[in-house]
Parts: structure tokens; sequence; C-alpha cells
């Protein structure tokens, strides 16, 4: 099947490339070479810039990762210096029985009040024992079942961070609702001399950390967020689309990547993701940029490529349909010539014009129609003069045998002393002979043609004794129509000697001249014997007549001589009926005989 | 012939190429109109609509939108707002958000607009809108699951021969379905079931004062949240040693505190972050001829113990950056 489809499709392109034209061809040529060279190099051009892009936006992500990572270091060590400072300052240098560490506390929040929701302090029970701004804890605070507080006892060593979370511990007066950040810690707080376990909390609030992250955008749709390394969203420009479920992030898988760019497809988006981990406390920064960005963020260069290719495409149009048309032109031209000289059209004028090979060819055809030209003219002549010579020889049939038969009724009518008949037939021979002869013309008018069929009529009739009558009917009209020399005499000879000589009765021969349309008609028509139709077919198919009577020519002989003459379509038509008689019909065109003379002439 | 009909293309293609050119490089940057958004509330103020308001904000700051807040004079004025909506209708505004008070005031309204614009009908449920018409949009409260769970979750305190009086205000669309809900739990209870509505003389404040003075029911609840932030207020003031518990619909920083100071003892809470978010979201994808399929919004029922669950205090604090 495909098989077949591709032999089909190679037989359809082979059928229209031999349709085209030369020009067509270059054309098309030139511009599908054209078109793929710029899709190649613009398919090139393309992605080695969306590569150098996609490499140049991941190596500004690393370097906007790299800021961000150290300026939420610079953020979180801050908050740790705080929590240092009151458990250093204040904590470790008081007995909390005896002094409280208000100021401390006062001092380091005045300070850092931009990025800190409050300080406090709390006994390893979970009690509240001092706290900054927000002093009223509540009744039931329960500080002991929070992660943040259970992650500083367990693991005493360390400063710990915690996923956001609303801060519960106090009575918010003015109903106020914090998200913050807690960093927590174990501290040791002396209280009466005795040493126990306590709890430093620092709440951060989002403002320092949003600051952070929302003036590092790398691309229009491109965002950063943070995670912990549970992959849980500390900060998210989008957190609470996230929390609301309206969106949704790649957050879990995001803290399974390792430091550097990954592309990643998440719901049906393709898109650079990079990673940092940030140095203490381990979470990750991660930045999302759409591939779209990096793409189509280049606008203007996408135009520019497009427009250029355009243009390049207008361009190389214009310059093939020049080219193409410079080569091919002269090839058409010469073509054109071709296709005339094919017409038989004489006298080209053909261009010698375009490339040497060009000229060559059409310098070569040229002298080939001069050539041509001149072997046709020889032909034409060389066949006019057979033409002539066979009408000469055809006509040259006649004389002997009737101009014998004749003089020997003459003689025989002198000798029976006949004088008035003979004197007769001898003016009728000589008008007989003189309209024969013509003057060397072929071609008389139908009224002379009739005239020597009279003649010869007179002769006849003289001969046979008055054994038959005759009647000439002719339409003025026709009388001066051109016709062949000696065409009539030769159906009434036949009508005398194969339709009358053995019949008992008077004969009859009608002499009929009409015009009818275009073309003039002579009917030789006979009461005779008529005869059978094999004969009828032979007449006009072979020399057949009975040696010694007659002029000798015989039908077929005029019929090759109308149909030379005036072509194909005309020529003599026989009817016959046995016992009726028969008619033969001369068909000849409408040609006034002052227009065959200019022919003549002409020749 | 042929020459000039491949001249006609080539210079057809340099215009366009020049056209394409100066559309890209100049035109398009032009920034895109923005759309005019109306919302009518069923209020006084914004602030009862403040949570809506977070999540249409939230949405304002990613598109290219500019939002008019249309309050009425006095709260659930029926007819004001059926005015206003009006007013909107043949006004200049390329979609509506609308709270209704009562759906039947404004159908033939909205139905019959002339102005084919989106109406996105916020808040109440409206049956018929799903399949009606493309252009209008529905995205309600469960109402009646939001009565069933508050009458659950008394239910849960072992409240079941209580006497229960519920503060309600007449032919509130949504006010009706939660009150559905709510006689639909307490069927299986012996609970007395008063609905005590407002005279018209009168203010809630008198009504809600008397309650307490003359200790006459067990439990009041509310199904407005303007309502329950009253009765909150009133309890907290004058009679904060009451037993009467206070359970409602709706939630604030204020009523959070309540919550949490025990003077109110449970509420239903919706996503209205949602609400607001999700409502303009569809009448900008409506304008964008955008599909954009009907939503409900979920509620939870908060008390003491499940506020600060994690999920719960994501949507009860909203975050906004």
């Amino acid at each position: 099947m495909r098989c077949a489809v591709k032999k089909f499709s190679k037989g359809k392109i082979r059928e229209i490339y031999e349709k085209l034209s030369i020009q067509q061809v270059i054309s098309i040529a030139f511009t599908l070479v054209a078109v793929f060279g710029m899709l190649l190099i613009g398919t090139t051009l393309y992605f080695r810039y969306t590569k150098e892009i996609e490499d140049k936006v991941s190596e500004n992500n690393v370097q906007v990762l790299e800021q961000i990572n150290l300026n939420l270091d610079n953020y979180l060590r801050k908050m740790m210096r705080v929590s240092d400072t009151v458990y250093y300052r204040g904590i470790k240098k008081k007995d909390l029985a005896k002094e409280d560490i208000d100021l401390e506390m006062s001092l380091l929040y005045e300070e850092n009040k931009e990025s800190l929701v409050s300080i406090c302090l709390f006994s390893e029970e979970g009690e509240g024992l001092a706290s900054y701004p927000l002093r009223e804890l509540k009744k039931d605070v329960g500080a002991r079942g929070n992660k943040w507080f259970q992650e500083a006892i367990n693991k005493k060593e360390n400063f710990h961070f915690s996923t956001p979370h609303i801060q519960n511990l106090y009575e918010y007066h003015q109903n106020k609702y914090n998200w913050v950040v807690s960093l927590s810690r174990s501290v040791e707080i002396t209280r009466d001399g005795q040493v126990d376990q306590g709890v430093l909390l620092v709440d951060m609030n989002f403002l320092g950390i949003e600051r952070i992250f929302s003036k590092n955008k790398t691309s229009k749709n491109s965002y950063t967020y943070l995670i912990n390394k549970d992959g849980e969203i500390i900060y998210h420009p989008r957190q609470q689309l996230i929390y609301s479920d309206l969106e949704k992030e790649n957050n879990l898988k995001a803290a399974e990547y390792d430091d550097g760019v990954h592309k990643e497809k998440f719901l049906n988006e393709e898109r650079v993701t990079t990673v940092k981990t940030a140095g203490y406390t381990g979470w990750k920064i991660v930045n999302v940029t759409p591939m779209k960005d990096i793409i189509s963020g280049h606008r203007e260069i996408n135009v520019f490529f497009s427009f250029i290719i355009f243009f390049t495409l207008f361009l190389l149009i214009i310059i093939n349909v020049f080219v193409s048309q410079k080569i091919a032109y002269p090839i058409k031209k010469l073509e054109k010539s071709v296709r005339k000289l094919e017409k038989d059209i004489k006298d080209i004028d053909i261009e010698i014009k375009g490339s040497s090979e060009v000229k060559h060819l059409g310098k070569a055809i040229k002298s080939m129609a001069k050539q041509m030209n001149i072997l046709m003219d020889n032909i034409v002549v060389e066949q006019e003069a057979k033409r002539k010579n066979e009408l000469n020889a055809l006509q040259a049939q006649i004389n002997p045998h009737f101009l014998y038969n004749t003089l020997d009724s003459i003689i025989w009518m002198i000798e029976k002393e006949n004088y008035e008949d003979s004197i007769i037939m001898v003016g009728a021979l000589a008008k007989f002979f003189r309209i024969s002869l013509s003057k060397g013309k072929n071609i008389i008018t139908i009224e002379n043609e009739l005239e020597h069929a009279k003649n010869y009529l007179t002769i006849q009739k003289i001969r046979y004794k008055n054994k038959f009558s005759y009647e000439f009917k002719i339409e003025e009209e026709v009388k001066n129509f051109a016709s062949i020399k000696l065409i009539v005499q030769p159906l009434i000879e036949n009508a005398i000697f194969h339709g009358m000589e053995d019949m008992d009765g008077d004969g009859e021969i009608l002499i009929h001249g009409y015009k009818k349309e275009t073309d003039v008609y002579i009917d030789v028509i006979d009461n005779g014997m008529g005869m059978l139709d094999e004969v009828r077919e032979s007449l006009l198919t072979s020399y057949s007549k009975e040696k010694g009577k007659g002029s000798g020519i015989g039908l077929k002989n005029v019929n090759e001589r109308i149909k030379l003459y005036f072509g194909e379509m005309y020529g003599l038509e026989i009817y016959s009926e046995l016992d009726e008689g028969t008619r033969v019909r001369i068909h000849m065109p409408c040609i006034d005989i002052e227009k065959i003379d200019e022919r003549e002439f002409k020749k | 012939m042929r020459r000039r009909r491949v001249l006609i293309i080539a210079f057809v293609l340099a215009i366009i190429s020049v056209v394409f050119f100066i559309n890209e490089t100049i035109f398009v940057r032009e920034e895109k109109k923005a759309l005019n958004i109306s919302i009518i509330t069923r209020g006084e103020k914004v602030g009862s609509f403040s949570r809506v308001k977070n999540g249409i904000d939230r949405i304002k700051e990613e598109k290219n939108i500019k939002i008019n807040f249309i309050n009425l004079s006095e709260k659930n004025n029926k007819e004001e707002q059926r005015n206003l909506l009006k007013e909107e209708l043949e006004g200049d505004c390329d979609a509506i958000l609308i709270s209704p008070i009562e759906y039947g005031k404004i159908k033939k309204d909205v139905e019959e607009r002339k102005r084919n614009i989106p109406v996105i009908v916020l808040e109440t449920n409206i049956d018929e809108l799903n399949e009606k018409n493309s252009n209008i949009i529905n995205i309600p409260y469960d109402n009646k699951k939001i009565g069933y769970k508050l009458g659950d979750e008394i239910m849960s305190r072992g409240h079941f021969n209580k006497n229960i009086l519920v503060l309600i205000d007449e032919n509130i669309d949504y006010i009706e379905e939660r009150k559905d809900g709510f006689l639909e739990s307490n069927k299986s209870t012996n609970n007395n079931i008063e609905f005590i509505k407002k005279d018209k003389n009168k203010s809630w404040i008198s009504e809600v004062q008397n309650i307490f003075q003359k200790n006459r029911g067990d439990i009041i609840v509310s199904f407005d949240m303007e309502l329950l932030e009253q009765i909150a207020k009133i309890k907290e003031e004058n009679f904060e040693d009451s037993k009467i518990e206070i359970y409602g619909v709706g939630t604030n920083d204020y009523i959070i505190s309540a919550l949490e100071k025990g003077i109110i003892n449970g509420f239903s809470m919706q996503n209205e972050f949602n609400m607001g978010y999700l409502g303009v979201k569809a009448g900008i994808d409506l304008i964008e001829k955008k599909e954009f399929q009907n939503v409900v919004i979920d509620s939870k029922i908060i008390n003491n113990e499940n506020m600060y669950y994690d999920y719960n205090q994501k949507i009860l604090f909203p975050f906004i950056n």
C-alpha cells in the first residue's frame, strides 16, 4: 500500500514536473532552495538562541538564588544573633527570680521590630517567664504542645526554625493574628540560684522573608519560594492560593532535588527549576521559571527573526523572478518560433538572444528553418509540375481513337456523297478540336465545355444516324463557372456506347447543368440499358473500356482529373437502374473562371 | 502576466512583514484595557465582605482589572440591591458579581438583561442557573450543609434537649437554606428550636440583650456573620458569665478571638477567600469567552479545639502577602 502511494506520488510529481515550463522549474527550484535554506538557518539560529537564553536564564537564576540565599542567611543569622543576645546578655547573666530581662528584650525588639513579632521565654514546663512586646499570655497557653517547643527541648544544642504558623500564645486585644516563623532554642534559666532548662522563642514575621523573595524576579512569570527539608512551604508568593487549594506547587518533588538547575514538567507546564539549599536551616530556595517565559520572553527577537525571514524571502522571490526570466525568456522565444515553424508559418524571425548556448541553438534552428523553407518550395514546384504532367497525360489519352473513328465516318459519308452531313461533321470536329486544345488551357468555362460536348454529340448523332436525341438544360448562372476541359464529353460517350448502342428504341440523352449551394453539378442522363451495381462500382476504379470505341477517356480518368484539380470531395457520382437508364453526375465547386485565370496567371 | 502575479505576491509579502513588524514592535506593547468588574454586596460596608475581598485583591494583583465595590445603604435592602443591579446592567462594567439577598427579586433583571455581560451569583445556591445560561455563573456556599453541620456541632456537645433560639432575618435566600439544613439535623433531637425574627421597630441589640437578661434559652444560633459578631460582643461586654452558648456562621478576627475566649462556642467557616478569587476569575473567564465550571465553596465547623489545626488555620487566617 505504502509502496503504491509512493509510486503514485512519484509519478504525480514527475507528471507535474514534465508539465512545468523551464522558468517555472527554475523559479520553484530557486524558491525551494531559498525557503529550505532560510528554514535551516532560522531553525539552527532559533535553537542556538533558545539554548543560549536557557543557559543565561539558568545562570541568572543561580545568581539570584545565591543572592537570596545570602540575604536569607543574613536575615536568619540576624534572628539568631537576637536570640544569642537575649540569651547570653540577659538570660545567662541574670537570676530571673530577682531580675527581669525586659530591657534586653525591648532593646533588641525595637532594633529589629520590622522582622520580629515577639520574643519570649518559657520554662521547661511551658510557663511564660518573659515576653516582649505581647506580654499577656493566654490562660491555657499550652506552649509545650507546640512543635517548636519540643524540638528545642529535645535538641538542646541547635537553633530550630519552624514552618509558618499562627502564633496563638498571647491574648490579642486587637484581635490581630500573625503568621510567624518561630526560632526556638533551649536555654539555661537561673532562678534563685537554681539552673533549669527553658525555651527561648523568637517569632519572625513574614515581612523580612517576603522582602528578600519578592525583589528577585527573574522573568515575568518566574517566582521564588522557600521550603523546609520535608518540602513544606515556608514562603511562597502565592501562599494563600496554595493553602486554599486553588493552586498547586511541586514543592515535595523540589525537596528531593539537589542544588542546581532542573527541568521539570508540572501540571502540563515545562519549567526550569533552580534549587539552592540554605546553609544552617537546610531550607531550600526554589526558583521556578516557566519555559514559555524563556522562549516568548524574547518576543522582539522572534519578531525580528520573522521579519528578516519574510523580507529575505521577498528579495529572493524578486531575484528568482528576474534570474529565471533572464534564463528562460530566450529559450521560450525560441520554443515559440519552433512552434510556429511546426504550424508551417513561413518567414519566422527567430530571435538570437540569451546565453551563448541558447544563441548557438537559435542560430542552428534559424539556418535549419531556412534550409527547410527552400526544400519545401522546391517540393511544391516539383509537385505542381508533376500534377500538370499527370493532367496533360490524362488529357492526352483522348485524341487518337476518336479522331481516327470520326475521320473514318467522314470518309465514309463523302464516299456515300453525303456532303451535307460530312460538312457538318467536319465543322463540328473542327470546333471540337479547337475547344480540346483551348490554347493549352486545362480549365475552361462550363459553357465551352458544354459546347465541346454539343460538337461531339453532333458528330456522334450523324455517325449513329439519329439513333438518339439529346437535350441541354443548363442554368444560365453556371455557364461562366470553371470546369476542367473534356469531362462532359466522356460521359456522353459512355452514355452512347454503353447505354444506347444495343437499345431497340430511340435513345435520349439529357445534359442538365445546375447550381446547388456553393457547388455546381452537371448530370448526363440517358435512358439506356442501365448497368449492374458491380459494373457501376468498377467504372470509377478501373480503366475498363472497349478498345476502339469512343474518345478513349474512361470515367475513372474524368473522376481523377476532377479530384486532382478541385480536391477529394469533388468528382463523379453514378446512379443506374437496369433497363431504366443511367445518371452520371459531375460535382465541382462554383469557381468563377476569372479567378482561375488569375491563379493560373500567378503560377 | 505571471511575472506580474509573482511581483504582486512578493509585494504583498513585504507589506505583511512590515505591518507584522510594526504591529509586534509598537502596537502590541500597548497594554490591554483594564476590565471593570462591579461587585454588589448585600451589606452596608465591605468589612462584612473582607475575606471575600482578600480573594478579590489577590486576583486583582494578577490581572488587569478594576474592582468597584457597591454596598447598600441599609443591610439586606432588596429593592436597593435590585436598583443598583439595574444600574450596573445598564452601565459600562464588563462583569457583575452579586451576592443576592433574594434571587427571586433580581431574577428577571439578570436573566433578561439587555447587555449580555457575565453575571456571577455568589453565596446563594440557585439550582436553575446551573444549566440555564452560560454567561451566568453560580458560586454558592453549600448553605444547607452549613446549617446541617452547625446542628451536628451542637449535638456533638451533647445538646439534645435544649432550647435553641435561632435569630433570623426573613426572606434571605441563603439564610433560608441554612435554616432548612439546621432543622433537618435537629430532627433526631429533642431540642426545642425557636426562631426569633427581628422586629422592624427594634434593633437586634435589644432583642439579644433581652435574651441574655431573661436567660430565655440555652443556645443562640445566628446564620449571619454580622449578627453573630453582635451577639458575641453583647455577651462579652455585658453577660460574660452567661451560660448561653453561641453558635453561628461566618468568621472574622473578632469572631475567632471570641471563639478563643469561649464567648462563641463554634461557627461554620466558609472559604470566603476562594469565593472572592473564583468569583472574579469566573467573571474574567466569561469576558474572555473561556469556560468556567460552577463550583461550590467548601465550609468547615470551627471550634476551640480544632481552630489551630494545620488545615484550619490556613483557611481561618488568610495568608495575605
